[in-house]
């Protein structure tokens, strides 16, 4: 097992350089996920070609099952992916732009759009699965 | 009602944990009903000395008279509510009652969630939910279905009532206490008993159901199967599950919660009655350690 991790770590770093190589603002995206709402949903999406977006509300119980995991993913995918949080308690004009009716919902997006999105609380790998396509595209 | 240790769910785990700790001199109840375990209906041929196959039903019979012997009290309800209150633990029961408790040990297995129906995982976060207390609120005014023959149908049938327009409790037949029938004669409920869902359709989102071949338009479908799960109950006492739903525990059974305990299939695979049965053991001689030793601490400062 960490063995596995040694790997992926290793992978992550030489993506994440490469990235950067191509990208120099990359280095700078945000290494925790960063607050959305409904103010600055439309700006944030366009400052970063690839999202996840994590709806979600304070008494959700699954959404603080895998709160932990996207502020791990948000470190690891750091220059890669910019992982952002909305509390649909306090923002609800945006869920319901996108037709979320069930959190935790995460909502990938890339170029401002949303190519997928995630209903529940899912296993890491299971995001990461999600997440590979956008991002070798 | 007081005890001092208090177990949910009463399949192999929790009864192996009930004759440990009960035989350890201190009171136990156990809620839960022996038919809903896992074990119930499964034909054992791989347990130490059953040469079998034997009918799990019958197995669990014989725990809970084993149980009962050394003193540990049954109650056949589903648990629907866990708090903390103060250094003690208060369950409600889907029959109304209240449990105070100095411990809980968690044994209440893992229960199927998905229905397995056409659209199903398609609508999933577009109308079909796992989750009535999350996602209630974006139903507001809306129709919606619950499907499920339990007490967590039940129960979320009652909580959507005050948000939804109209709630259809779909089951095919529903056995609940008697307490929570009474909570359902609300006039946006209606119960429809005997059918079954064969599919959940619509375009963007959920659009309505299919039962028995005639359409029924609702925009949520929440599906509540069996008994309130580990991770309902767990959480209002400060403890997570893993994103797989699991709880994890140390050697002790102990989980991050003092005073809580976990055992059996809630603790992750192998999913079997052995391990189920080793586990009760340990939780139900470390949850009496447990209680012994609080109970001296509390003589002591008194």
């Amino acid at each position: 097992m960490n063995e596995l991790e040694e790997i992926r770590r290793k992978k992550m770093e030489k993506l994440v350089k490469e990235i950067g190589e191509k990208n120099p603002s990359a280095q700078n995206y945000p290494k925790a996920p960063i607050t959305i709402t409904d103010e600055n949903f439309d700006q944030i999406v366009q400052q970063y070609p690839l999202m996840v977006i994590d709806n979600w509300a304070p008494w959700c119980f699954p959404c603080r099952m895998i709160a932990p995991i996207i502020e791990e993913m948000a470190k690891d995918y750091a220059g890669k992916v910019v992982f952002g949080k909305l509390n649909t308690d306090e923002n609800q004009r945006t869920p319901l732009k996108f037709g979320v009716m069930g959190i935790p919902t995460l909502l990938i997006i890339k170029n401002g759009k949303e190519v997928d999105r995630i209903a529940g609380a899912v296993p890491r790998e299971y995001i990461e699965s999600k997440l590979r396509r956008y991002l070798h595209e | 009602m007081n005890t001092d240790i208090l177990i949910i769910g009463s399949g192999p785990a929790g009864i192996q944990a009930a004759i440990y700790a009960a035989r350890r001199k201190v009171d136990v109840i156990i809620l839960g009903k022996l038919e809903n375990s896992s074990l119930a209906k499964a034909h054992v041929e791989n347990y130490f000395g059953i040469s079998g196959p034997i009918v799990g039903i019958d197995l669990l019979r014989v725990g809970k008279e084993q149980a009962e012997k050394f003193g540990a009290k049954f109650i056949e309800e589903d648990a629907l509510h866990l708090e903390r209150k103060d250094d003690k633990f208060i369950v409600k029961t889907e029959g109304g009652k209240e449990v105070e408790s100095k411990a809980v040990i968690f044994a209440m297995g893992v229960s199927r969630k998905k229905l397995g129906v056409k659209g199903e995982q398609q609508f999933q976060g577009r109308g079909v939910s796992y989750c009535a207390e999350c996602d209630c609120g974006f139903f507001k005014g809306k129709k919606v279905a619950v499907i499920g023959d339990g007490s967590a149908a039940a129960s979320s049938a009652i909580l959507l009532a005050k948000y939804a327009s109209k709630v259809y409790l779909i089951s095919k037949k529903l056995s609940t206490s008697e307490h929570l029938q009474d909570e359902l004669k609300v006039g946006n409920i209606e119960i429809i008993e005997g059918k079954r869902i064969s599919e959940i359709y619509g375009n963007s989102a959920v659009g309505g159901i299919k039962l028995d071949g005639s359409s029924l338009e609702v925009e949520g479908v929440f599906i509540e199967l069996g008994s309130k799960g580990v991770i309902e109950l767990a959480v209002n006492v400060g403890l997570l599950p893993d994103p797989r739903g699991y709880i994890h525990v140390n050697e002790e059974q102990k989980t991050s919660v003092l005073g809580i305990f976990a055992c059996g299939d809630i603790c992750g695979p192998p999913l079997q009655l052995a391990k189920a049965v080793g586990e009760g053991c340990i939780a139900g001689i470390e949850a009496a350690e447990y209680v012994k030793r609080i109970s001296k601490l509390e003589k002591q400062t008194v």
